[in-house]
């Protein structure tokens, strides 16, 4: 029985479809994701993965298919849905909001409050001291919760929407394209905040459609094209040339 | 000495970001230079500050769609609309209502208008500048179709008391102004006007609707013209079929003087405030100099290009300050 509880995977997307028009955008997807694993989704722009992605956290509705969590079934309806239940995306652009601090940005949809009297009043100081130890230890190097979160660099940017997931117990972290755009310092930061999540416990997706960048960080690697999975592969058992060779062939 | 430095900036920090409040220093000393007997005398200022009042309704609910990344053309005309047809009801049509809850007439009229035009920018998505034009034309319009010469009798005393006596007019827009302050520094509302207005995009995908926020943004516009409309109606003792037409243009300059920005996330109601103190200022200084009104016109239309100039350098003298050191290697995304 405890083996069985232990290969239940966290998050199980079994047969899901989704048709926009006469396009079917996603056909008939498994797909597993196992805490503490980082699975790189990898295929071109139109493969399906982004769609999959969206169904995943409630953005848009599936025609077809079931989704477990820990083994069980559950129906996400809207992004409040899949943050209930622990899955916390992070976008391309990182849905930061750059005349906004940091702490604010953290907390950003999700503010702490305090009671004074009958009013609830955002508890600043509080989500203040909670973002200065999460950004430390991140390894973020941001000077004050208080900066403006313009004049952090790229990898910066990404470690603070980071910390807004990890700030929420997430389970299930999505990254769409993280590195994309990153300097080498900036691309070594989030390599290093995955990392950091893996030691956690906590589940990642990668959305990529650049499989060089993934291949440093990621456990297993699922390919999708035309809204089927191609290949879905553990890093153990290929290599990067090999993966290579399927992507180019797409 | 790096203490000292850090208290330098926070000084400088602090007189940027409240330029406003030093401009009205600046101004006032001006004038009180010029005419020391009449600047210097209390009641002058608090004719200054009572006078502004009614113009500074309009300029809270132009810099609330402002910061939230909207803009809301009509809401001079709203408040022209609100004026005519609420003193028609309460005058006229239903002066049974008993006072004071005939104040909430406006109130209750403009948050309808604003509603409207939330409905229109917010649910239809249309875009903010063409529907909230349209909006006014109408509101223009049925104001004239309501009745075309003034309504001057038949007030309750607490309906004209409003924009009528100053302490009262004076403590009502001073609880407005803590109380939006307290709205968009200190609650998740507040926050989420900045959001949507620094990115709505981002905004949404963290889970704030920005259709329901830019719908309340506007409703609340209208309430601000309900409130404009009763301070109107007191200060004037009547409802001229014109009341407060064209000053959605006094109402934006308010707005950007205060320093609310027009990319939207950004400005304080506090400073909003002193842009309607210094426009009053201007205002006063320049009728005690006799000043034609239609060279006083031109004056304003410079001060609100000076402050759009202003705003900018500030802007870059602020960033300046805030900047970090960053290693310029890992700076950004190209």
């Amino acid at each position: 029985m405890a083996q069985d509880l232990k290969k239940t995977p966290f998050l199980e997307m079994c047969n899901i479809h989704k048709w926009f028009g006469k396009v079917h955008a996603v056909n008939g997807v498994d797909l597993t994701v196992d805490s503490g694993e980082v699975v790189a989704v990898i295929g071109d722009n139109g493969a399906g993965k982004s769609t999959l992605i969206k169904i995943l956290v409630g953005l848009i509705s599936k025609n077809k298919g079931d989704i477990f969590l820990e083994g069980n079934r559950v129906d996400i309806k809207s992004i409040h849905d899949s943050r209930k239940f622990g899955i916390e995306p992070l976008y391309q652009d990182q849905a930061i909001v750059d005349c906004m601090k940091v702490f604010q940005n953290i907390y950003l949809g999700r503010e702490q409050y305090k009671k004074y009297g009958p009013f609830n009043f955002l508890d600043l100081q509080k989500m203040k001291d909670e973002s200065e130890v999460l950004t430390r230890k991140l390894g973020l190097n941001i000077s004050s919760p208080d900066q403006e979160i313009r004049f952090c660099s790229g990898g910066e940017r990404q470690g603070v929407a980071i910390a807004r997931t990890m700030c929420f117990k997430a389970k299930l972290i999505i990254l769409d394209e993280p590195i994309t755009a990153l300097s080498l310092k900036g691309v070594k930061q989030v390599v290093n905040f995955i990392t950091e999540l893996k030691k956690n416990n906590i589940g990642v997706i990668i959305i990529e459609h650049n499989l060089g960048h993934a291949y440093s960080v990621a456990d297993r690697f699922v390919i999708m094209s035309r809204g089927k999975i191609i290949k879905n592969v553990k890093k153990t058992e290929t290599t990067l040339d090999e993966l290579e060779e399927i992507t180019i062939n797409l | 000495m790096k203490q000292k430095n850090k208290v330098k900036m926070l000084i400088k920090l602090q007189l940027l970001d409240n330029l406003s409040w030093v401009l009205i220093v600046v101004f006032y000393l001006f004038f009180a230079l010029l005419r020391p007997a009449g600047m210097l005398q209390l009641r002058t200022i608090i004719f200054i500050i009572y006078s502004s009042i009614p113009l500074g309704f309009l300029v809270f609910g132009t810099s609330l769609c402002l910061i939230g990344g909207r803009i809301d053309l009509s809401i001079a005309e709203v408040c022209g609309f609100v004026a005519m047809l609420s003193a028609l009801i309460v005058t006229r049509w239903a002066p049974f209502i008993p006072p004071p809850f005939d104040v909430l007439v406006p109130i209750l009229i403009g948050a309808g208008c604003g509603f409207l035009n939330g409905f229109l920018v917010g649910i239809i998505g249309l875009n903010p500048f063409l529907s909230t034009l349209g909006t006014s034309l109408a509101f223009d319009g049925a104001t004239l179709l309501l009745q075309s010469y003034p309504v001057y009798k038949g007030f309750s005393k607490p309906y004209l008391a409003v924009g009528g006596i100053n302490y009262i007019s004076i403590i009502v827009v001073v609880l407005v102004v803590v109380l939006l302050q307290l709205i968009l520094t200190r609650t998740g509302f507040g926050s989420h006007i900045y959001a949507i207005g620094g990115n709505a995009q981002s905004a949404e995908m963290v889970g704030i609707d920005p259709k329901r926020m830019y719908l309340t943004l506007y409703t609340l516009s209208g309430v601000f013209a309900g409130f404009s409309a009763l301070a109107y109606t007191g200060f004037l003792r009547a409802v001229p079929p014109g009341l407060a037409d064209g000053n959605v243009f006094l109402a934006f300059g308010g707005a950007i003087i205060g320093g609310i920005s027009l990319e939207g996330g950004r400005g304080s109601m506090l400073n909003a405030f002193a842009g309607v103190l210094l426009l009053g200022l201007i205002e006063a200084g320049l009728s005690m100099f006799n000043v034609s009104p239609f060279l006083r016109k031109i004056v304003y239309g410079i001060l609100v290009v000076l402050a759009i100039m202003l705003n900018q350098y500030r802007n870059i003298v602020r960033d300046k300050l805030l900047m970090p050191v960053i290693d310029e290697t890992d700076k950004i995304k190209e």
